[in-house]
């Protein structure tokens, strides 16, 4: 069998003639030297349909012996087959992948939502606030907004009351705009949004200070934060991997960030009774307003899809009659002109429907 | 493929025509294991097969009787990319922290800073990625090599970009002949440099005529101009006492993006590696190095180039660009 030597110190070309021999194989130059290079000493580099082989001296500094004829290609492998020492360094190389793409699942799976946790948890206030204002501009601008002082007043009333009950270092920033979509959503640093159709199913300031205590809930216990970092980083991963991940800062892509989980939905709920408590307000009345919405609108999509991730409503009036120990002690947050003020400014305002 | 007896002391080529051997079938094959694979192995494969694809392209060219060498490692690939994802997570955070400013003067200035940034890593970027890709690359044994500097490159590049921009553009032509210039200069295939010769003022006036002719041509004529380029760059390099020849046409380069394109679409994507080797024979088949092209002379450079400013470049690098073994 013939071959092709190159020394790796010139790129001059040496006929060689190759055969195994002696756990190794054997070369003679054309000069009538004859060299042996064991099994171990160097590398086999096939081609793709075995139309050649190249012996690579290791450490490979270019010393080489290009094998070309298709018949001694054959002769070599089927030769090297039986005499070569299985290495298995295929096998190796596709354990370790293996091994190496278990390991990045397994991080992944674990540490994703402990990285995303630890970050949420971190980020200073004033970042959350940053991040919270970027996307409440772009989910609530200024002109869809409701603009009635006496609707805002009454407002201004129920947050201050909640605030009060919190404490904690968040300012709230409290928005209605006009949209049919029956829903509200939280974002990082304390901006909150409700929704004129969300406004509209609700019977009292009451109700709507329990939804707000449950989206206070989302800011303080930090869900919104985490929601988004989640997104962020999922993003940003996709986008450098050059597989996706556009469209984070479009409407859709922040409205999406900011969907949580049942699980977070849950523990809002919770603090959202004791926050009620606190503020001397029925908690009742978060189970009463989930239970309208889920009654009056289920022929909308957009409750439906507000309902979907929280608990279910017969757990959640269990849960907010076993929190109102004592339904003597509350007194009712607005009187009914006052957030019949709340509701006419909504019902003034012409609603833009857009849906999510 | 072999010869027979000895090359020590056989005749120099006269011409040294280069041509591509590779395969639609294995291929194919290869960029389906590759896909396969890493979706399998949540991306980690395709580094392994990213290698496995190059190291085929490169084997199925041969210069001459010889086949051209790719001694890039997997590795290699996956910790470049893991660099130039650290950098890009920088720019990133850089990038996503300024949006989050209500100032929309923040804003401006975070979308300078990126471009700028981006802008002042280009020589680094081209110099390791030439550098990476010569020093990978071999020939019957014999390394490439390139000693482009940065600093050097940066300098060149920057006065570029400056009188580009003051010209308006008509200082192009000057531009790319002095870029491709210092790096083919800086080339080298073991112990021997190539050489360059081009001159930016004779791709002035075909510059201007293809500017002239952008419009009544629907852009089409911007692929003569390529060629014209590509021509230029390739004629004016030398290799000892050979000299390059390129006999690429325009209507080449345009019916080879047209019927490639056509190939991948018709094909949904099947096609793609024949798109490839069809372009890469092209490449081969319009270059050849003519004169006393002395091979045996060569002997190998033992001081490698250092792997600083290479990790960038690696990410970057293009596939199949039969160019940088030419160093062009």
């Amino acid at each position: 069998m013939t071959g092709s030597y190159f020394d790796g110190r010139s790129a001059a070309r040496q006929s060689v003639e190759l055969r195994l021999a002696g756990e190794g194989v054997m070369l003679t130059r054309s000069d009538g030297s004859v060299v042996h290079w064991p099994f171990h000493s160097y590398r086999l580099q096939r081609s793709p349909g075995d139309r050649f082989l190249r012996f690579e001296r290791a450490p490979y500094r270019g010393e080489c012996v290009l094998v070309e004829s298709p018949e001694d290609v054959a002769r070599l492998l089927r030769q090297l087959r039986q005499a070569e020492p299985s290495a298995g360094r295929s096998k190796r190389i596709a354990a370790w992948l293996l091994l190496a793409s278990v390991a990045v699942g397994a991080a992944l799976w674990a540490g994703f939502p402990l990285l995303v946790a630890v970050v949420a948890r971190v980020a200073p206030v004033s970042m959350e606030e940053r991040l919270g204002r970027a996307v409440f501009h772009s989910l609530a601008p200024e002109s869809s907004r409701v603009r009635n002082a006496d609707a805002q007043r009454a407002m201004d009333r129920v947050v201050s009351r909640l605030r009060d009950a919190a404490s904690g270092p968040y300012t709230y920033r409290v928005a209605i705009t006009r949209d049919s979509m029956v829903n509200a959503w939280a974002a990082p640093g304390g901006y909150v949004n409700v929704y004129c159709g969300l406004v509209q199913r609700l019977n009292s300031g009451d109700e709507m200070a329990a939804v707000l205590a449950h989206e206070f809930q989302h800011v303080i216990q930090r869900h919104s934060t985490r929601s988004l970092v989640r997104t962020i980083l999922i993003r940003t991963a996709l986008s450098l991997t050059g597989t996706g991940g556009d469209g984070l800062f479009d409407t859709a892509g922040m409205l999406g960030a900011l969907h949580l989980m049942r699980s977070d939905e849950a523990s809002a709920d919770a603090g959202a009774l004791m926050l009620l408590r606190r503020a001397g307000l029925d908690p009742r009345a978060m189970a009463e307003a989930f239970a309208r919405i889920d009654r009056e609108s289920k022929d909308l999509p957009g409750a439906l899809e507000y309902l979907s991730t929280h608990p279910s409503t017969a757990s959640r009036i269990d849960a907010a009659k076993r929190a109102a120990a004592n339904p003597a002690t509350y007194h009712s947050m607005l009187t009914p002109s006052e957030w019949k003020q709340i509701q006419d400014a909504c019902y003034s305002a012409p609603p833009s429907g857009k849906g999510r | 493929m072999s010869p027979d007896v000895s090359e020590q002391n056989a005749p120099p080529y006269q011409t040294l025509h280069f041509h591509c051997t590779a395969e639609g079938i294995p291929l194919l094959v290869l960029y389906l294991k590759t896909i396969l694979l890493s979706i399998f192995t949540l991306g980690i494969y395709s580094f392994w097969g990213r290698t496995e694809i190059r190291r085929y392209l490169y084997n199925e060219v041969l210069a001459g009787d010889d086949r051209f060498e790719w001694h890039g490692t997997p590795l290699e690939l996956l910790i470049g990319w893991l660099k130039a994802i650290a950098i890009l997570i920088v720019f990133y955070v850089g990038f996503f922290l300024a949006t989050l400013s209500g100032s929309e003067w923040v804003k401006i200035g975070a979308v300078l800073l990126l471009y700028l940034g981006i802008f002042a890593l280009m020589p680094f970027i081209l110099v390791g990625s030439t550098r990476y890709r010569l020093s990978r690359t071999s020939l019957r044994g014999i390394r490439f090599s390139s000693s482009a500097r940065v600093g050097e490159f940066a300098k060149l590049y920057f006065k570029g970009l400056f009188f580009t921009l003051l010209t308006l553009g008509f200082y192009s032509p000057w531009f790319a002949n002095n870029i491709v210039g210092y790096l083919t200069k800086n080339t080298r295939y073991g112990d021997q440099s190539f050489n360059y010769d081009g001159e930016g003022k004779t791709l002035f006036g075909p510059y201007v005529a293809m500017l002239f002719l952008l419009l009544p041509t629907l852009y089409l004529i911007s692929f003569w101009y390529l060629a014209r380029q590509q021509r230029h760059f390739y004629c004016h390099t030398t290799f000892g006492a050979a000299r390059f020849d390129c006999t690429i046409r325009g209507r080449q380069l345009l019916w080879m993006m047209f019927s490639n394109a056509l190939l991948v679409i018709f094909t949904l994507g099947i096609g793609y590696p024949w798109a490839v080797i069809r372009n890469l024979r092209l490449q081969c088949e319009t270059v050849r190095l003519y004169g006393n092209v002395d091979l045996t002379s060569v002997n190998q450079l033992l001081t490698g180039p250092t792997a600083t400013g290479e990790a960038l470049g690696q990410v970057l690098e293009v596939e199949g660009d039969i160019g940088g073994a030419f160093g062009l």
